[in-house]
This record gives structure tokens, sequence and C-alpha cells, in this order.
């Protein structure tokens, strides 16, 4: 087991590499100008070709990513181009709202789709199992920019139950929460249901209908449990998709998190913000990706023995 | 189940006693981003600018008709077109204590001319020679050569003398004095006590950051939030009129919308070609139709409002016949079979709005024969396209337009990219002798004729299709009294508006 997880952790660091290199070089190569940006349009030549050099944007490209590579191993992402924030502190200090709010949506995604896909399973091809299809096509196919403002409207303006935007309540996290999780709940509830009707008709199900053990404890002790590690799989690595994928959804709650660093960050062409963030979703997936292999091999001995 | 009905009191208490309680007499403003700066030497995004206009005090402020008066200067003279002398007001304070005095001004004026990093208001102050302060209460700048717009652009804050980075603790001397700032979220001003002008009746202001628009008017129906302003979609506009605690507020504004011709190409250097598109484009119905009248048409950029606007310029109205005329005459005849007379590219940036209104421009200029073909772009990519002069066509704003020297920056032949801004390749001797001209005259009333004889040729050579001047608007909380939406969108008047205390709460 040892021996696979060193293998594996050896294995990531050829891909975080790649990505650095794709990232650093995406963020120089497309059009636009920071120092112009920054500035704006009536300064003057000497002016920007002073920034430029305060901020290195006048040496040449290998001369630059040689210096971020350096940099980057003693732990320096840089500072931020358009505040002058250590990029570090920044990614940092907007990480919890963000972590928070993917975590928070998958417990509602789990709330939902769990209950939900089995009910399906249980009565198929009945109204419920219907339901739960429309509910799954809905949830996959609504946006969030128009779910979120949907939301706001009937809880927050009509209900006056939940706050409209903001991160100042404790019960400013259910609206985003909920937007966020609707879709990767909508894609559970199909995957836990067809998950169920697959064991449904093992062999030690019927064993546990013969011995007389009511429907609901079939369903939930003996399929849930057997149902639920594809379930599971599939769930870590939409973490991965959570704390990457909730730039609209930050943006319409005004969720102060890493997506919406991103967003201003790019409109800004603020370099070292834009590589620090991208850099920090493609470590997000790769860390979620390697506890799922771990996980996968702790289960699952066959894994392990692979060559 | 049975938790069900226990889940909901318990989110109904949450929600009862977590709510934040706002400071009494608290006005909250939702902008789309917070400040970058909130250093008034480097502050250039609106949301700085606006909350620097608060923090700061500045020598010279414009008021809401756009005309400049003394503020922190008691009086300006100016004995010679290189001289400027400036007397301070006495006994004013900044936040932390200390006396406003001359020896402020210089270091403000001198850390903008010469500061590491370089000040983007390096340019407004032209070519400064010295700043001296013989006294503790006037400062005197010499200039290397006469550059009337001088005083009018003494609109940026003092600042303390020895004041390093002030990007996060600023300290002015203005009507509200910082108290904090969560980066992303909210920005928190409170009331100056000692202000040296009328203390104002708001006990604090908060700058809160709702980046999605919808989400932002949502809270401003909700009453957390008090003012929201521009840009405002004009889609949404007809929805805030319906709103019971909402009232719009509108004024025309100082950005002004352009068609810009690149004047090396073969067919746009022909003056009879761009008066056809001119004629082609049917602005009123544009402005009617899909800006829902938020834009006022205008033949120049120097907006309405502004005291150097000239009257009685070219008029270029919706007349497919004359454009059609105008292009036989400029050697396009109709080929007939419904084949284009010219085919042109028109570049654009991917904001929605822009891409309509090139749609649209696109199929007017059809009706006389003109095939456009649309390309639109990502900001930054877009932009450096314009600057590099690579376009046929484009559209733009020039936002916030105050004095007219800035047509020397867009329309002298010796102000080309990256520095200059005269993209299409304009060149016109008579105009850059005029442009120079009012550059150096310091008198108002001899500088006005200039300004109005630029306009004029302008108009008539047609570098610019200029197109409309935006109407600011800002949705206010009717609780709110006393706030004056400004031609140039400052948030100034907040120092003199109140917030009645009733509730205003819009269900």
């Amino acid at each position: 087991m040892r021996r696979f997880l060193i293998k594996r952790v050896a294995g990531l660091f050829p891909s975080v590499l790649g990505v650095v290199t794709l990232v650093f070089l995406m963020v120089h190569l497309i059009p636009g100008d920071p120092v112009e940006i920054m500035l704006g349009e009536t300064a003057m030549a000497a002016q920007k070709q002073a920034m430029r050099s305060e901020l290195g944007l006048d040496k040449p490209i290998a001369e630059q990513y040689a210096s971020y590579l350096s940099n980057l191993l003693r732990g320096d992402l840089g500072k931020s181009i358009k505040t002058g924030e250590p990029v570090f502190a920044e990614i940092a200090s907007r990480w919890p709202a963000t972590m928070e709010l993917a975590l928070f949506a998958l417990l509602v995604s789990w709330a939902v789709s769990i209950p939900l896909g089995v009910l399906a399973a249980a009565r198929r091809g009945t109204l419920v199992d219907k339901g739960s299809l429309f509910f799954s096509m809905l949830g996959v196919a609504m946006p969030n920019f128009w779910l979120g403002p949907l939301l706001i409207l009937v809880f927050s303006i009509w209900l006056g139950w939940l706050p409209v935007s903001g991160k100042d309540e404790a019960l400013s996290i259910i609206l985003p929460g909920i937007t966020l999780g609707a879709g990767v709940a909508a894609l559970m509830v199909r995957l836990t249901r067809s998950s169920v009707l697959e064991v449904i008709s093992e062999e030690y199900i019927k064993t546990a209908r013969a011995r007389g053990l009511p429907e609901w404890q079939v369903y939930l002790k003996h399929a849930l449990s057997n149902a639920m590690l594809p379930v599971v799989t599939v769930m870590g690595l939409q973490l991965g998709a959570l704390l990457s994928g909730a730039v609209i959804t930050e943006t319409i709650f005004s969720w102060p998190g890493v997506g919406r660093l991103m967003i201003d960050a790019i409109e800004s062409r603020d370099y070292p913000m834009v590589q620090g963030c991208v850099l920090n979703i493609a470590l997000c997936y790769v860390a979620v990706n390697f506890f799922v292999d771990a996980a996968y091999a702790m289960i699952d001995p066959r894994i392990r023995l692979e060559r | 189940m049975r938790f069900l009905p226990l889940a909901i009191a318990t989110l109904l208490f949450l929600s009862a006693c977590t709510r934040p309680s706002l400071p009494p007499n608290t006005l909250v403003v939702g902008v789309e981003t917070g400040p970058a700066s909130l250093d008034p030497r480097y502050a250039t995004d609106a949301t700085s600018v606006n909350v620097c206009g608060l923090i700061y005090a500045s020598l010279m402020r414009q008021d809401e008709n756009m005309e400049q008066h003394p503020h922190l200067a008691q009086s300006l003279a100016q004995p010679d077109p290189l001289t400027y002398i400036i007397k301070l007001r006495l006994s004013v304070q900044f936040h932390n204590g200390r006396e406003l005095t001359s020896a402020d001004v210089r270091y403000t004026l001198e850390s903008i001319l010469h500061g590491v990093p370089a000040s983007p208001l390096k340019g407004q102050l032209g070519n400064v020679a010295s700043v001296e302060n013989p006294d503790s209460f006037t400062v005197i700048v010499k200039l290397k050569e006469p550059f009337a717009p001088f005083a009018g652009n003494l609109t940026f804050g003092i600042v303390p003398e020895g004041s390093g980075d002030l990007s996060k603790h600023p300290v002015g001397a203005g009507p509200f004095r910082f108290a904090s700032y969560v980066r992303g979220q909210r920005l928190a001003l409170v009331r100056n006590e000692t202000y040296f002008e009328k203390r104002p009746a708001l006990s604090g202001v908060i700058f809160k950051v709702v980046p999605d628009e919808t989400v932002r008017l949502l809270e401003l129906k909700k009453g957390n939030v008090h003012i929201v302003t521009s840009p405002i979609t004009p889609a949404v506009l007809p929805w805030l009129e319906k709103q019971k605690n909402i009232v719009s507020l509108k004024r025309v504004g100082t950005n002004v919308s352009y068609i810009g011709f690149n004047l090396r190409d073969p067919a746009l250097k022909n003056l009879r070609v761009r008066q056809a598109i001119a004629h082609a484009i049917d602005r009123d119905a544009i402005i009617k139709h899909l800006l829902k009248n938020l834009a006022v048409k205008t033949e120049t950029i120097i907006a309405q409002d502004n005291l150097f606007h000239a009257q009685g310029l070219a008029q270029h109205t919706y007349d497919p016949e004359m454009a059609k005329k105008l292009l036989d005459e400029a050697g396009y005849p109709d080929p007939g079979n419904g084949q284009p007379r010219l085919t042109l590219v028109f570049k654009t940036s991917k904001n929605p709005t822009r891409q309509k209104l090139a749609e649209i421009y696109a199929e007017q200029l059809r009706k006389v024969g003109i095939q456009m073909s649309i390309k639109s772009y990502e900001w930054g990519a877009f932009f450096a396209d314009i600057k590099n002069g690579n376009f046929q066509l484009f559209s733009l704003t020039w936002v916030g337009i105050a004095d007219p020297d800035i047509l020397r920056f867009i329309f002298h032949s010796q102000s080309p990219p990256p520095e200059g801004a005269n993209r299409g390749g304009y060149e016109n001797p008579a105009m850059d002798a005029l442009l120079d001209g009012g550059r150096r005259e310091p008198d108002m009333a001899k500088r006005k004729p200039v300004y109005d004889a630029i306009q004029k040729i302008l108009s008539e050579d047609l570098p610019y299709i200029t197109l409309w001047t935006s109407v600011n608007v800002a949705a206010v909380d009717k609780r709110v009294k006393g706030f004056v939406v400004r031609p140039d969108e400052s948030l100034d008047s907040l120092a003199s508006a109140t917030l009645d205390a009733e509730s205003g709460e819009g269900k």
C-alpha cells in the first residue's frame, strides 16, 4: 500500500508542472496588456514603460517563466499586479469561503439525491420515478445564473426568509448552496437510482426479503450500502468540480470566494493572480483524484496490485 | 419528516437573530466591484475615484453643473500663463487631526509627478517646472509651457505629506473618514466630524460589492442597499419604475459613444463614404427602442453640460436616400442583383449591448448597399487591435470627458497610439494648429471659440461618427433625500444627503 501511494504521489509532479507551464503560457499569450488596463488610456508611454519594467514584464518570456518557477518552488506565487497583495495570501483568505460553499452544496445534493434516488428505484415506473426524472432533467438543464436570482426572488424578496446576497449571516450560505448543489443533485439522483436498481436483483437482497425484513429495511440497510460505492466515488470527483465551478454562483450571490477573485483577475489581466487561481483549481483536482484513488485502493486490494 | 417543522423553525429563528444590524443613519451603495486603490494618486476605476472623492478633499471641485470651484484652495491666481498661485483655506484638518498645509499640497503634486510607481494622473498636470511653498498656505506652480487645462485638473485628493502607500489605509480631509475594507465585500466610511465644510448628515456610507446587476437591484428592492448607480441595463428600467420604494434619477452624462473610422483604408478615407455611413444609421430609433432613451443624440464628444460643448455643428440625420446618393458620388454605385456596393468589417467587444448595436448598424447599412460583417472579441484582444490600427470600423465610448484638451489626444496628427489615441490616422494641419492653440490659451473667453471651431471641423471631417451621450441613471431608495446624479457620476452629493428612518421595504 505504501509503495502504491509513493508511486501515485510521484506521478503527481509531472501533471502539476504541466499545468503550471500551460497556465503561464496561456496567460501570457492572450492579447491584452495589464499595464494598459491599469494605468488607463491617457497614461504616458514613459509611465507604462516604468511600470512594465517594475513588474518584470519587459523581460523575455523564458526569463519570466524561469523566475516564476523558481519563486513557485519557494512557495511564492508573486504579488497581484492590481492590488499589490501577495497572491498566496489573497487566495488563502478567499479559499475557506469557496470550500465552505462547495461542501455545503455537496451536502445539499446528498440530502436531496440519495433519498430521491432510492425512492425512484423502489417505486420504479410510478409517478414518483417519473417525478424524480423530471427533477433531474430540470436540475441539469437549469443554469445557475437563472436559478440563483429565481431563488432570491422567492425566498428573499417574496418570503423574506433568507438574505439576498453576501456572507454576513449564518443563513447566507443556503441559497448559493442550493444553487450550486442543484446540478450535482440532479446528476446524483439518476446515478443512485440506477445503482440501487443494479443491486436490487442480487441474491443477498432476495435473501433479505426471504428473511421477512420489511421493504424499507431491505432498501436502506442492504441495497443502499452496496449501491453507494459508485455514488460516493462520483461525489468525490464532483467536489473538484464544485470547488472550481463556483465562479457563477459566487458572482450572483456576492460570495467572497476564489472564483470571483479569478474572474476579476482575468478581466484586469492580473497575470500572477490568474496563474495562482488556475493553479489552485488544478491542485484541487489533483488532490481530489489522489484521495479517490487512495480510497479505492484501500477498499479494493486488486487496484494496488496492478502494475 | 417529523424534523421538518423543527428545521423551519430553526431557520426562521436564525434568520431573525443573525441579521447584522447596520449602524443607524448609514447609507449603503451597491457597487459592481470594490475599489482597486484608495490612494487618489492611483485610483482609476469608477468606484475608486468615487470613494476617493468622499475621503479626500481636492484643491478644485466640480459641481453638479460641471463648473469648477475652489475647494481646499481659497483662491487660484494666474499672474502669467506659466505661473499658478494657489492660496489654501486655513484650519483644514486631515482625518488624523493634523492640519493641512502647503507642504501637503506640494508633496501630493510632486509624488504625482515623480512617484514610483508612476501615477496615471501625471499627464493631467502638463509640463511642470517647479512646485514651491513659500509659506504654510501658499503653493506656487510653474509650468514649462502654457497648459490651459491645469487648473481644472486639480480635482484629485490631497494626501498628507510623507504618506507612503495609502491604498489600504487612506487619510484625507474629505467629508468621510475611512473605517474598514474587506476586499471584495464591503468598504465602510464614517462621517468626518471635523470636516471643513458643512458636516455630513449621514453617519456613514457603506459600499457593498454585489457583482451581479439583477441581484444588486433585488438588494435595492429589499431595502438592504439604498443606491445603485450606472451601469444599469436599459431593459430593467420599466421594472425599476414599477417599484414603489425606488425612484430612478437621470441626468445626461459625459460618456460619449462613437464609431471610429480607419482613415488609412482606401474606402473610408473618402469623406462621402463616411458621410453615407453617418446618414445610414438611424440613431433616433436605436436610442428609443434599444437604449430606452438612456442616451441623447450628439454630434460632438464634448458632452452637452460641458461649457465647451459647441452649437451649430453639421447634423447627420437618418437619410438612407442621401446615403445612397453619397455612395454613388464616392464611386460606389449599386451593382444590382442584390450585390453590395461596398464591404466593410466592424470590430467590437463581447459586451452584449455592443454586439446587439453592431447587428443593428449592419442591418441599417445593408439597406443602403453596404455589407458590414461583425467581428467581436474579448475586451483585451479587441482593444489591442484598435490600438494597433488593425481595424476598418469600431465602436467605443469615451468616458468622463471634462477638459476639451482630450481632443488633442484623440485627433492631433502627432498623437498616434500607443502614446496618443489618434487610432484612425486623422491628419489635418488646421486642426493641429487649433488644438495646440487651445491647449495654450489661458483665457476661457478666448479658449471657447477655439474649441467651437475644432468641434465644427470634426463634425464636417467626420473622423468619428459621434453617436450619443449616455444618460446616467441611479436607482435610489425613496428614503434617501438630497442625492443628486451628476454628469461625471461622482457621489459627492452624499456629503449632503440624508436617509429617513422609516422602513422602506417594498414588498
